[in-house]
């Protein structure tokens, strides 16, 4: 039998709070009501609820699901509580699920669980949602985090974490039971469209749809169409002046395109773009620090450009800095760093924010190979961490050896797509780069 | 607008002014190295330029080639790519634009305080007292709005950093002939009623004699703060729409 915790804080939203209680019950999973509170704990319209337990008592133990009902001023209660905030956390870190409706996605946020994560809130409160991406939806599941934006949706909420909790068979059963269909049906007549299935919206990093870019009579990039999926690490090859620059430029809200769509995260890259520019991290060809700065001070500007705590800075700095081996360089002016120390400054600089996505735009050119074997783990690393990357190179054989698939585009469309291997086996060749040859004509290098 | 990123920018460009060695040597010693060769070769009352003529025409002066470190500063950042990748987080632009025009507002209060010990060191006394000196920060930091909208402007039309140093004079030339310690005739004055600089050089003298009370110093102040946001704006908006790439 699943088990799952639910906290009730002084103010809470009554029916959101008894629905989930009394759903989740009848899907028989074992609920604990914590309350905040000592003895009864009064809601946001004066009713008393007597919860199971006390925080302050609270033993543990494990649990499945930690579930927060809104309600003002029950969710900021929820907030300002520590122990609350540390048990969600520890609830995502674990892969528990965490189901907030109403207001209460706004303590997630605060546990610092939303960042980069699809989710919605009770409408007008989406600032609350801190770096979480809002969706204007009913419902939103993004891994192992379901929002809902309540009270309307206490019902379709708490069928689904019976749904994640039980299964399919008993959260159709008490749909069934319940009339909730009908009910939703007479009220919500499009809540099935509504509720966002997670894989649906977080399966999809990158979307672009016939994208186009024009300069004067060139044409860069010709009717793009590519999906790329949320932790894939995908290589973007094309000879010199294919394209890829230009669109890793649209991607990153650099360049405005001519036509068509690019959504990044769920968001359009000509419609949100200040938010897209707090998920994704841009490593450029050309290793654009200030050199009169020391490395130090370089990824410090960024990292306060984007808004990153003191602390959170200096732990992200270190970490990166002795993972790419530049922790004593780091101290000097950049002025006096090799090719290869620009290169790592670089790649460092466009990870400082944590992103979702990282466009690494030839991120071991001038490296010698032990630095570029170490930057190829670093990478692969930063895949099993679950990041989206993009990778562009002239090296064919650093896209073999680390991209998930591989995406070839020549005079600014998508010529070849699929991993390596499947690409070998289609050409009938023994290495990428033959592939490489045999679909451009050219070689990679051209014109360099 | 984000403190910490504006703050962020401000020390960026303080760090600049003090570790890159042609803006160090353009905003601070070249200002010091003038008031000391001026100050010995011009204020000899055979010359007939006494120092209260020469601060305030030192103070302008140096404030006016504020246009040429902000066009460079501009085109090298545009050239290294580094305006590209600084738009690639967060930051807004007036959080950008707001940073260069604070950390040049302290520059030029700078480089007020370096002419004034300077030149006091030299034997300036003004009429005014500290009063006049501390009055004369505000004033000429209103001023510096002025520089760095001609700034913005140069380094929109200018294609690299060498360029944007020569077109730079086009805008510091005229002011510096017409509204520094260059004497105004009846004739150039009819040129000079033109330049931002004249009417910062006039305020600055009479604030420094001491006559505070002169309702010129009003007029000019309203007509500097009209010509200095008109042409901020001005350089702000072609830079955005034509100076970024």
């Amino acid at each position: 039998m699943s088990k799952a915790i639910i906290f009730l804080a002084p103010g809470f939203e009554e029916i959101e709070a008894t629905t989930i209680i009394d759903i989740l019950r009848r899907g028989k999973i074992d609920v604990e009501v914590i309350g905040l509170d000592k003895n009864e704990v009064q809601g946001a319209h004066d009713i008393k609820i007597i919860p199971d337990t006390n925080i302050d008592q609270k033993k543990k133990e494990d649990y499945d699901a930690v579930i927060l009902p809104g309600g003002s001023p029950g969710y900021k209660n929820l907030k300002d509580n520590k122990k609350v905030l540390k048990t969600i956390k520890k609830a995502y870190e674990n892969k528990k699920l965490v189901g907030a409706i109403c207001a209460a996605p706004a303590v997630l946020a605060e546990a610092g669980i939303l960042k980069g994560k699809n989710c919605t809130i009770f409408p007008g409160m989406e600032n609350e949602l801190g770096e979480g991406i809002s969706q204007n939806k009913l419902i939103v599941e993004d891994e192992n985090i379901i929002t809902s934006q309540g009270p309307a949706s206490a019902l379709p909420f708490s069928i689904m974490l019976v749904e994640k909790l039980a299964g399919k068979q008993i959260a159709e059963e008490i749909r069934q039971r319940t009339l909730a269909n009908l009910v939703l049906k007479q009220i919500i007549p499009e809540v099935e469209i509504q509720v966002v299935s997670g894989e649906r919206i977080a399966d999809s990093a990158i979307s672009i749809k016939n994208l186009v870019k024009k300069y004067d009579e060139i044409t860069a990039v010709d009717d793009l169409n590519l999906h790329i999926k949320q932790g894939e690490l995908f290589g973007l090859l094309g000879p010199n002046g294919a394209g890829k620059t230009t669109t890793i430029n649209i991607l990153s809200g650099l360049v405005a395109p001519t036509k068509g769509t690019a959504i990044i995260t769920g968001f359009d890259v000509t419609k949100n773009l200040k938010k897209i520019k707090s998920l994704i991290g841009l490593c450029p060809q050309k290793a654009s620090v200030f050199n009169f700065l020391t490395g130090r001070e370089n990824i410090e500007l960024f990292g306060n450009l984007h808004s990153i705590t003191k602390i959170d800075l200096e732990e992200r700095m270190s970490s990166l800095l002795e993972k790419l081996g530049l922790q004593e360089e780091s101290k000097r002016q950049v002025k006096g760093y090799s090719g290869g120390m620009l290169r790592k400054l670089n790649l460092i600089i466009a990870l400082i924010n944590d992103p979702k996505i990282a466009f690494l735009d030839e991120p071991t050119v001038g490296m010698d190979p032990r630095a570029r074997r170490a930057t190829w783990d670093f990478i692969k690393a930063l895949k099993y961490k679950g990041k989206t990357i993009i990778l562009t190179t002239h090296y064919i054989e650093e896209a073999e050896a680390l991209s998930d698939r591989v995406g070839i585009i020549d005079y600014g469309k998508l010529i070849a797509l699929g991993t390596p291997k499947e690409l070998m086996q289609k050409h009938k060749t023994k290495n990428l780069e033959e592939v490489f040859l045999k679909i451009t004509g050219r070689r990679i290098l051209e014109g360099i | 607008m984000k403190l910490q990123s504006l703050f962020a920018l401000i020390k960026l460009e303080m760090i600049k002014l003090i570790r890159q060695p042609a803006i160090l040597f353009l905003n601070l010693l070249f200002p010091a190295i003038l008031t000391i060769i001026f100050v010995f070769a011009f204020s000899d009352p055979e010359f007939g330029m006494s120092l209260s003529i020469l601060v305030p025409g030192l103070i302008v002066y140096a404030v006016i080639f504020l246009i040429m470190t902000v066009a460079q500063s501009f085109s090298m950042e545009r050239q290294e790519g580094l305006l590209k990748r600084l738009s690639t987080t967060p930051m807004t632009s007036s959080e950008f634009i707001g940073s260069r025009i604070i950390s040049n507002l302290l520059t030029a209060m700078i480089q007020v305080i370096i002419v004034v010990i300077l030149a006091f060191i030299l034997g300036f006394r003004p009429q005014s007292g500290i009063a006049g000196i501390l009055l004369a920060l505000p004033i000429t930091a209103l001023f510096s709005l002025t520089s760095v909208g001609l700034g913005l402007i140069t380094a929109t039309i200018s294609k690299s950093p060498e360029a944007a140093t020569g077109i730079s004079f086009i805008f510091i030339l005229p002011q510096m002939f017409f509204g520094t310690f260059i004497p105004i005739t009846e004739t150039t004055k009819q040129i000079a009623v033109f330049m931002p600089s004249y009417y910062l050089l006039d305020s600055l003298t009479l604030i420094l004699e001491g006559d505070f009370l002169n309702p010129r110093i009003t007029t000019n102040m309203g007509i500097l703060t009209a010509v200095s946001t008109a042409i901020i704006i001005i350089g702000v908006y072609l830079f955005g729409k034509f100076g970024k790439k």
